[in-house]
């Protein structure tokens, strides 16, 4: 069936409030778990530590 | 049915239909956020760990107790073994403890690459076996020379713990 004008704008109307929710969710996730800060600032110190580690001199291990 | 009714009818229909697209990607986009947001405060809790583990083996290694922890050699050193392609001198616990903590803190900074990307890399899971297999390691390597209650042993069986009930959520 053809859609008429009224129906159109409804429908676009329900998608931009569609595209709303979903803005609101990922913003949520991303609310909820580690920032992506957060996880760099994990990322530097993982190499504070290794390389804090080898220098002490320590070979990996080759076995 | 009228003309009106018809044009009312179809109008619901329509409508019925887009709701329940809505709420169907609505549902998955909120699946995957809720997977994304649950990787990476694993990788925040694994840091967690693994930095007691290093922080509490560096306070160990660095105070008057250590002695022979630093400088005895450690006769299950795989790079002193017989086997070993290159049989070398066997290194002290803390060194061997050092080197397999390295491999340790490197797996759990790929994990932490991993879960960064949208969706978390098949990878990931790899490198948090690997945490937890190290830890492992490491756990065997202190056995013996330090006392259950030292602060190393405490920091390493709560990182194995931890790790454990991390994993299978991880595998979901």
């Amino acid at each position: 069936m053809p859609l008429d004008p009224v129906s159109i704008g409804l429908y676009l109307d329900l998608a931009g409030k569609a595209y709303e929710l979903f803005a609101r969710l990922r913003q949520g996730a991303q609310d909820a778990g580690a920032t992506d800060e957060q996880l760099a600032a994990i990322t530097l110190d993982y190499d504070a530590r290794i390389a804090r580690r080898q220098s002490e001199g320590q070979d990996p291990d080759n076995g | 049915m009228t003309l009106r009714q018809h044009r009312y009818a179809n109008r619901a229909y329509h409508l019925a239909a887009v709701l329940m697209f809505v709420a169907l990607v609505w549902q998955l986009q909120s699946c995957a956020a809720t997977k994304v947001a649950k990787a990476r405060q694993v990788s925040v809790d694994v840091h967690a760990v693994l930095a007691a583990v290093d922080d509490a083996e560096r306070a160990f290694s660095e105070s008057p107790a250590a002695g022979k922890w630093n400088t005895e050699a450690y006769a299950q050193d795989p790079q002193c073994q017989p086997t070993a392609p290159q049989p070398g001198p066997c290194r002290s616990r803390h060194a061997v403890f050092s080197a397999y903590l390295v491999k340790a803190l490197e797996a759990g900074k790929a994990l932490n690459e991993g879960v960064r990307a949208v969706p978390v890399s098949s990878q990931a899971k790899a490198d948090l076996a690997t945490v937890s297999a190290t830890l492992e390691t490491l756990t065997g390597i202190v056995q013996g020379t330090l006392p259950p209650g030292s602060t190393v042993s405490v920091a390493l069986t709560a990182a194995k713990d931890g790790v454990l009930r991390i994993l299978p959520l991880f595998l979901e």
